[in-house]
């Protein structure tokens, strides 16, 4: 086992990382950003990953209301 | 030639000892806690010497992170086995500010594969400590890829890898269990060692769930 690496995130590249995991899945990132803000974690294995980044970032953040 | 010594897992034992205590202490320091935990987990029991996983977190003052197998974030997240099979494993962890900070796993998914990508996989366990109206499933529950011997048993076109087995709490301990007892997926330290470790720590584990 290796040693764990520690990935730090601005805020823009949390959002370029949701939208990278929702495209390589093949769902709109808008999808995944408006179900994540209503509490919807469809698709929820497959996109666990983008759900937990949209956690790091503000509820009030634009990007779930764009 | 010297044959060579059995590996001394003492260290890591009493590492993994206190970063279970660690994890549980709360605070931001219960998240490098948590990772160090799962780290010396898997590489006492199933994890090959080339897995890897990634701790996730923002810049800015948040406390939601994610622990996911793999270095690379733009890969998968799975870990290899030393069986050659993989552990998709991906936590999404918060720190609950009703209950002094204390660590809590907000979901978590994990998933044995035949091969690295997703669609080769075995079982998962899927776990949400938030529930949408529109979910009926169990909060944590279990998934198999497999056909029944019997035809009929499902509704018409459930497949068997859509039912939700209800597993209350998934910890990575009961994963390790699963593919080393049921699996035969070799593991670095000898049974007894990982056994007790693993006995001393999966129902600390088990309150990150209930938090």
């Amino acid at each position: 086992m290796q040693p764990t690496k520690t990935c730090v995130y601005t805020r823009d590249e949390i959002v370029e990382f949701v939208r990278f995991k929702s495209l390589e899945k093949g769902h709109d990132p808008a999808d995944i950003f408006r179900n994540f803000a209503a509490g919807d974690l469809r698709h929820f294995s497959q996109m666990l990953e983008a759900y937990a980044f949209c956690a790091m970032l503000p509820k009030d953040d634009p990007v779930f209301t764009s | 030639m010297t044959p060579s010594l059995p590996h001394d897992w003492s260290s890591t034992v009493a590492s993994l000892r206190k970063a279970s205590d660690g994890r549980l202490a709360g605070g931001r320091e219960a998240l490098a806690h948590f990772e160090r935990y799962v780290n010396l987990l898997f590489r006492l029991t199933v994890a090959h010497k080339d897995a890897a996983i990634r701790l996730s977190r923002p810049t800015a003052n948040s406390d939601a992170w994610a622990l996911t197998g793999g270095h690379d974030p733009r890969g998968g997240s799975a870990i290899r086995l030393t069986d050659g099979r993989y552990l998709r494993l991906v936590a999404w962890l918060d720190l609950d500010p009703r209950a002094g900070r204390q660590l809590r796993v907000q979901a978590l998914t994990w998933q044995y594969q035949n091969a690295i990508d997703d669609d080769s996989w075995v079982f998962r366990a899927d776990y949400s400590r938030a529930r949408s109206a529109a979910a009926n499933a169990p909060r944590g529950h279990l998934h198999i890829d497999g056909t029944l011997r019997h035809p009929g048993v499902l509704r018409p076109k459930q497949p068997l890898g859509r039912v939700h087995f209800p597993c209350q709490r998934p910890t990575l301990e009961a994963a390790v269990l699963l593919l080393a007892d049921e699996f035969g997926v070799p593991t670095s330290a000898s049974h007894e060692v990982w056994r007790a470790a693993v006995a001393e720590h999966e129902a600390r584990s088990a309150r990150l769930f209930d938090l």
